[in-house]
């Protein structure tokens, strides 16, 4: 058994899945399951805003503005 | 603030025949991934289409395909256009609403192989595993792949 193997094993990863997260989703029941997903989907949306803003805000650089004429 | 459990509740509470897919249907299988909107299968007759519009109507539902025209759900499809497919946006949420689902089929036998799922106080259609799984191996995006692996462990994990 390769080392890579044993590591995934350990760590309840299979094909890039965290399996704990899974387990700990099914252990959930359904309701509860979506009121998860939209606090995650909300936090996502805070982040996607202030990636907006940054972006808006990076467009006007210091070095966008006319220097003084002396 | 968007809330795709209160369009879903919605949807639900206006008595819309509807079976839940894509990604959402996801979430409630197990997967632990983030979707940004409501896909569901519902046959778009003049009856449902009504139903739609009254559900929606406080939500100012459009529909998003084309940037520059936006028309609103309440003026569009009218009588007698008929459509096949619905990409709207609400001030609750994103919503897609598709009467066939690649490659499994029509509403119709969709909603044969669905599961029930008490949710809300009312009993929600959705997608089963096995349809999902198929509809996601047919998708070619990365994200699609990413919840396919997950829906592949969900249903190892189900035997």
């Amino acid at each position: 058994m390769n080392l890579c193997y044993i590591y995934l094993m350990k760590n309840g990863l299979n094909n890039d899945i965290d399996l704990s997260m899974i387990e700990y989703n099914l252990s959930l029941t359904p309701e509860e399951r979506l009121n998860k997903h939209q606090h995650a989907f909300e936090t996502l949306q805070e982040i996607l805003k202030a990636r907006e803003e940054l972006n808006a805000k990076s467009k006007f650089t210091p070095q966008d503005t006319p220097r003084k004429q002396n | 603030m968007q809330n795709l459990n209160s369009l879903l509740k919605i949807l639900l509470e206006n008595k819309i025949d509807f079976v839940l897919i894509g990604g959402y249907a996801a979430v409630l299988h197990g997967a632990t991934q983030v979707t940004q909107d409501v896909d569901i299968c519902a046959l778009l007759s003049s009856e449902n289409l009504d139903k739609f519009r009254i559900a929606l109507k406080d939500f100012d539902p459009r529909h998003r395909m084309n940037p520059s025209f936006k028309p609103s759900l309440l003026d569009f499809p009218s009588v007698n256009q008929k459509t096949e497919n619905m990409y709207l946006t609400t001030t609750i949420g994103v919503l897609d609403v598709l009467e066939n689902v690649q490659p499994i089929g029509n509403f119709e036998r969709i909603k044969s192989k669905a599961i029930t799922v008490p949710l809300f106080g009312f009993s929600c259609s959705v997608i089963s595993l096995d349809d999902l799984i198929e509809v996601k191996k047919s998708m070619t995006r990365e994200k699609d792949k990413s919840i396919l692996k997950e829906l592949l462990n969900l249903k190892n994990s189900k035997k």
